[in-house]
């Protein structure tokens, strides 16, 4: 187990070289980010009474949810049942697809359609049904535009924010012959229409759920282009995937979330289309799936459990200065930036996260935007110290660098006589390479042109005061 | 907080600053002394911890820890400043979560930032600044984030007769890139982050560069020089030092 994860070490450091030399992405997301960001921040400050209002209690209802995940969740079935729902529970990924295969073929069908779900990306659902001669269609637009592509969506709420209108007109134009525009009224028309016929004929439509009542059975869409209450209304059999951690207890709990999602996902005061739906209409037929993969184990460990408080509103990727260079791409994980790292570790193993972890200034922005108040930073921080704790058999070389150096900053640095030392041995290889190469090489600095080492003064500062 | 004359000031010099700007720290002191503070300066200082304990290894960071309550606990001041908001934050928010001996809660309520030291005890009414010209002012983001100080060191700064000053927005830009490990770690992240940030000051045609943590200021000051960018790079502490001369 230990050696299959190093093996599967994602290599952050070598993607941020691959996406940092992609100037035009990297101008996409700058912009797609700042754009959502600055709107969130103008419409928060407008509202902000009623926003921490709402914050608060949404954090208490969803808490409440968390403390005892598995029996609530006993009971959202029990009341989704008795509503003449039919709820299938699963921890595996493929069982839960092998099921939704299994409903769609039932119905004789060949297609679906499909609304946003990260759930389903996370289980590799569209993968999933296409070996098994089903053809998923994606019908978000954003959604759309990166199934188009054959690329994983870039970011929790935006999945396109990577690609710039040019971008997009270019693979409507190669895959569906749009003519060539570049006016995006014209694209999503094109879309619009393109969609329509799908969403008409569709036996069976998939959507995620962003909330599930525990009291009612009832599930919450919330969604802006209206594609996912097609899903959910026009065919007659409708699958709901979600995780165990969508929970809710109350349906009065619902606008206090409303409240805070497409405010800190989007910056609208308020998401276009919120479709709330438990039984179904006569003649229709409508089932839930729910994944449990990893969620108890979270709920479970008390220093992680607050990772389930995200309601998924991408926030913390879009403030993130290392999210705004990778995308969701750089991290090789379905939920990319703060988020993604809290999480990666559960599904992937903590030791193939070693550069994941790293990959964090810890700069706290995601916290203080953060509406669930998640302390992401202290998660992170957790996070690196199991993996410090690791026993030897699994040690990577950079893991002892990072312990010695953490070490012999324990000696160094626990006086004032030693921590003067340091700078002696600074200055010392200063000097020796100026000898050697006539300038000032520390292997490790001077490999990345575009920043230079400083120079230590002569006398620290403890040296030069206590001379006095 | 209680008469200005009457605080009892111990200082804690940060790593970085006792070994690349020592003049950070005279500085410090020369503005604390024009307020008619005598700040007191204890020896065999230790790290505060916290490289060991954001790269997860909390041994060691309790070591460091226990070292720097066991020196406080010796003081009778009524604070300790602390002239990096990154290093104050670890000790505020952080010695909580370490195994430690004794309890850090005494210490802990001690530690202030020096910006926001300097405002809440009304020390800077009492120089008269002046400065000729604008700066980009950085918002540290363990100051902000950790610590919520966002208004003391602004408020400073208006006070300053002659400054205009400018800073980013959250979706302008954040962090600096130093993130201590993580410019190690990802190195081009690193230096990316930090040249776009600069190039932002640099649009703004600014030229003095102004931060309350050596760090951002020691990351930011090896990428303008190796990218030739003129700027000038203070610690608040000298900014202040300078502008009350």
């Amino acid at each position: 187990m230990q050696s299959n994860e190093k093996q599967n070490l994602i290599k952050v450091r070598q993607n941020s070289i691959t996406q940092l030399s992609n100037k035009k992405l990297q101008r996409n997301l700058k912009n797609a980010t700042a754009t959502t960001l600055k709107k969130r921040c103008d419409v928060i400050r407008k509202t902000s009474a009623v926003y921490e209002k709402a914050r608060e209690n949404a954090i208490d209802a969803r808490d409440n949810s968390i403390e005892n995940l598995e029996k609530n969740l006993e009971c959202f079935i029990k009341n989704a049942k008795f509503k003449g729902i039919k709820v299938f529970v699963y921890d595996d990924y493929d069982m839960a697809s092998a099921k939704i295969t299994e409903i769609i073929k039932s119905k004789n069908a060949d297609f679906t359609v499909k609304s946003k779900s990260m759930l389903t990306e996370e289980m590799r659902l569209n993968h999933y049904l296409e070996e098994h001669g089903i053809s998923p269609i994606e019908t978000d637009l954003g959604e759309f535009i990166v199934q188009l592509c054959g690329e994983l969506p870039a970011h929790l709420t935006a999945p396109a924010l990577h690609k710039s209108k040019e971008e997009v007109a270019e693979i409507f134009n190669r895959k569906l012959n749009m003519p060539l525009t570049d006016d995006i009224n014209q694209m999503t028309a094109f879309a619009r229409s393109y969609l329509r016929d799908k969403f008409l004929s569709a036996k069976v439509g998939i959507t995620g759920a962003n909330f599930a009542v525990t009291e009612t059975g009832s599930i919450a869409v919330i969604e802006n282009e209206g594609n996912a209450r097609m899903c959910l209304t026009l065919p007659q059999t409708h699958i709901a995937v979600f995780g165990a951690e969508k929970l809710i207890p109350k349906f009065s709990d619902i606008p206090n979330f409303l409240e805070i999602l497409s405010k800190s996902a989007t910056g609208q005061l308020l998401n276009a289309y919120t479709t709330i739906t438990s039984a179904p209409e006569a003649g229709h037929e409508r089932y839930y799936i729910i994944v449990t993969k990893n969620r108890f184990k979270i709920a479970s460990d008390a220093k992680m459990k607050k990772i389930l408080r995200c309601i998924r509103c991408g926030a913390c990727q879009n403030v993130c200065p290392v999210f705004q260079r990778l995308a969701s791409h750089g991290y090789e994980f379905t939920y990319g930036g703060p988020i993604g790292i809290m999480l990666a570790p559960f599904f992937k193993g903590i030791a193939a996260c070693e550069e994941m972890l790293d990959a964090s200034t810890l700069c706290g922005f995601c916290k203080s935007l953060c509406p669930m108040k998640i302390d992401i930073p202290e998660i992170i921080i957790e996070h690196r110290k199991r993996l410090a704790k690791l026993p030897a058999s699994s040690l990577s070389l950079k893991r002892i660098v990072k312990k010695c150096f953490s070490f012999s900053y324990r000696f160094f640095y626990s006086y004032e006589f030693t921590r003067s030392l340091i700078p002696y041995g600074i200055r010392f290889a200063e000097k020796l390479s100026n000898k050697i190469s006539g300038r000032f090489y520390i292997p490790f600095w001077d490999k990345f042109r575009g920043r230079n080492f400083i120079k230590a003064p002569e006398k620290t500062f403890f040296e030069e005061y206590f001379k006095k | 907080m209680a008469n200005i004359d009457k605080i009892k000031v111990s200082l804690f010099i940060p790593c970085l600053i006792n070994q690349f700007f020592p003049d950070t720290a005279f500085s410090m002191i020369n503005v604390m002394k024009k307020c008619g503070i005598e700040p007191e300066v204890k020896k065999n200082q230790p790290c505060c911890g916290q490289p060991g304990y954001n790269m997860g290894f909390h041994d060691d960071a309790a070591a460091l820890a226990q070292k720097f309550i066991d020196l406080y606990s010796q003081t009778d001041a009524d604070y300790i400043v602390v002239p990096s908001g990154s290093c104050a934050a670890m000790v505020k928010n952080n010695y909580k979560n370490l195994n430690l001996k004794s309890s850090s809660e005494k210490i802990c309520e001690k530690i202030i930032e020096f910006s926001d030291f300097m405002y809440k005890s009304d020390a800077y009414k009492k120089l008269n600044l002046k400065y000729k010209g604008a700066i980009f002012y950085h918002k540290s983001c363990h100051l902000l984030n950790e610590l919520k100080i966002d208004e003391s060191p602004k408020n400073i700064l208006n006070s300053i007769s002659g400054l205009k000053w400018f800073e980013a927005d959250i979706y302008d830009n954040t962090c600096c890139g130093f993130g201590g490990s993580f410019s190690a770690a990802m190195p081009e992240l690193s230096i990316d982050i930090g040249t776009k940030k600069l190039e932002f000051v640099k649009e703004l045609n600014l030229s003095a560069f102004v931060a309350c943590d050596a760090g951002c200021l020691m990351h930011l000051k090896s990428v303008s020089e190796a990218q030739n960018l003129k700027i000038k790079f203070y610690h608040f502490a000298e900014f202040i030092d300078y502008c009350s001369n």
